[in-house]
C-alpha cells in the first residue's frame, strides 16, 4: 500500500504491540473477575500486565509527558516553579561558568520553534 | 464409603462436568455482516463466525472451557508461550475483520457461556456498541514509536565538545582529570536526554497537528519490543481514513526529520481501535 520507509502496514507489528493492546486494552466486560459472574454470566480473566511500566522510562530520564499539558495538567505550573527555583539557586551559587558544567535550559531550547 | 473418598469422587465429577463445557470466545463486535469464514479461532480448531445480536454482530469462535475456563486458564496464562500464541491469534482474527469493517475489540479471553449470553450482553449495551462504532466509522488506529540508541546518540551529539574537553583534561593532573571526565559524562548524558525529550515533544506536537487524536501509551521494555534500542515514545493515532494518503505523506516527512536527528521512527497500522474505544462504565 505504501512504499514508505517508516510505515509498516500490518506486517511490521511486534509481539510488544500485540500484548500491549490485547492484554492491557479492549472492552472489559466484567472487570476483575476470573469466573462466571452473577448477573451476566460470562467469563473474563484478570490479566497481569506484562508490559513494562512508565517507572522504567523515568529511571532512564525520559519524562517528556511531564511537560505535556495534555498529559499532565500540572506540568506547566511545575515547570515554571522549577525554573524559578533553578534561577534562584544559580544566582546564589553564582559560580563562574565553565563550558562543561553549563546546564542547557530545556525550556528555552524547546521554545525556539522550528529548529529541532 | 469413607467421607474423604466420597468428596474426592464428587469433585472429580464436577471437574468432568466442567471439561465437557464449551464457551463462546468473543473477539469483538462489528456493525455489519462480514465474511469471517475460514479464519481459524484462538484454539486453532474451531473457526471464526459471526453471531447476530440485533443491530451488531459478535465475532466469535467456540472454545473448550478446559483450556480457556477457570481454573485452567490461570495456569495457561502463566505460560508465556501459550500467552504469546493466543494473543497473536486474537489479534489475527481482529485484523481479519478489520479488513472489512471497523471493530470494537474486547479484552483478551472474554468468554461467554453461550450465544444467548452474548446476545443478552449486546442487547443490554446496544447504545454503547453502536455509539462506539459510529464514532470510529471511517477512522483507523495507527501506532507511532520513537526509539534511540542512547550510547551512539551521545557519541554523535558531543563528538566535537568531547574532543576539546579531552584535550583540556590531558593538561590536568590525574585526579582532577578523573573527576572532570566523570562530570563531563554526566553532563553529556543530561544533554542527550534533554535533546531527546525536546524531539519527542516536537514529534507529539506534529502528530497532534496531522491526526484526529493522539493517545500516549506506556513505554515498553526491551524484553517486550525485542529491540536493542530503548523506546522514547509510544503513542496511538486516530486517523481519518479519507485522508490516509495525506497522513502517510506527513508521517514520511516527520520520520525523515526524526531520523535525521539520529533517532529511530516507526509507524504501524492499521490496528483495531484499542486506544480509542470508550470503555464501559
Amino acid at each position: 500500500m505504501s512504499s514508505n520507509r517508516v510505515v509498516h502496514s500490518g506486517g511490521g507489528s511486534t509481539l510488544g504491540d500485540i500484548l500491549e493492546r490485547v492484554l492491557d486494552k479492549g472492552v472489559v466486560i466484567a472487570g476483575d473477575i476470573s469466573i462466571a459472574v452473577a448477573d451476566v454470566e460470562l467469563l473474563t480473566i484478570k490479566i497481569r500486565l506484562v508490559v513494562a511500566s512508565v517507572d522504567k522510562a523515568m529511571e532512564m530520564g525520559i519524562d517528556w509527558w511531564k511537560a505535556d499539558p495534555a498529559l499532565s495538567s500540572e506540568a506547566y505550573r511545575k515547570q515554571e516553579k522549577e525554573n524559578l527555583k533553578r534561577e534562584k539557586a544559580e544566582m546564589i551559587e553564582a559560580e563562574p561558568e565553565k563550558p562543561w558544567t553549563r546546564r542547557r535550559s530545556r525550556r528555552t531550547e524547546a521554545e525556539t520553534g522550528e529548529d529541532w | 464409603m469413607d467421607k474423604e473418598k466420597e468428596q474426592e469422587n464428587r469433585s472429580r465429577d464436577r471437574r468432568r462436568l466442567v471439561m465437557k463445557e464449551k464457551g463462546l470466545y468473543v473477539y469483538g463486535f462489528v456493525g455489519e455482516r462480514i465474511d469471517a469464514g475460514g479464519c481459524t479461532g484462538i484454539d486453532r480448531a474451531n473457526s471464526v463466525g459471526l453471531l447476530r445480536c440485533g443491530e451488531v454482530y459478535a465475532v466469535v469462535s467456540e472454545v473448550d472451557l478446559n483450556e480457556f475456563g477457570h481454573p485452567y486458564i490461570d495456569e495457561n496464562l502463566e505460560n508465556i508461550g501459550w500467552l504469546k500464541d493466543k494473543a497473536e491469534l486474537h489479534m489475527e482474527v481482529l485484523n481479519e475483520a478489520l479488513k472489512y469493517t471497523q471493530v470494537i475489540p474486547l479484552k483478551f479471553c472474554t468468554i461467554f457461556y453461550n450465544e444467548d449470553k452474548v446476545n443478552e450482553f449486546a442487547q443490554e449495551h446496544k447504545d454503547y456498541l453502536t455509539e462506539n462504532l459510529s464514532y470510529l466509522r471511517n477512522k483507523e488506529e495507527w501506532s507511532c514509536k520513537v526509539y534511540w540508541d542512547k550510547k551512539s546518540y551521545i557519541k554523535n551529539l558531543v563528538e566535537k565538545d568531547s574532543l576539546e574537553a579531552e584535550e583540556k583534561c590531558e593538561k590536568l593532573s590525574k585526579g582532577t582529570a578523573y573527576f572532570m571526565r566523570r562530570k563531563l559524562e554526566k553532563e553529556y548524558n543530561e544533554r542527550a536526554i534533554d535533546k531527546a525529550n525536546i524531539i519527542t515533544e516536537k514529534v507529539l506536537e506534529t502528530l497532534k497537528r496531522i491526526v484526529l487524536e493522539v493517545k500516549t501509551s506506556k513505554i515498553l521494555a526491551k524484553e517486550i519490543t525485542g529491540r536493542m534500542e530503548d523506546m522514547l515514545l509510544n503513542c496511538a493515532l486516530l486517523i481519518d481514513t479519507n485522508n490516509k494518503e495525506g497522513f502517510l505523506q506527513e508521517i514520511d516527512k516527520l520520520g525523515s526529520k526524526v531520523e535525521s536527528k539520529g533517532l529511530i521512527f516507526e509507524v504501524n497500522g492499521p490496528w483495531p481501535p484499542y486506544n480509542f474505544i470508550k470503555n464501559l462504565e
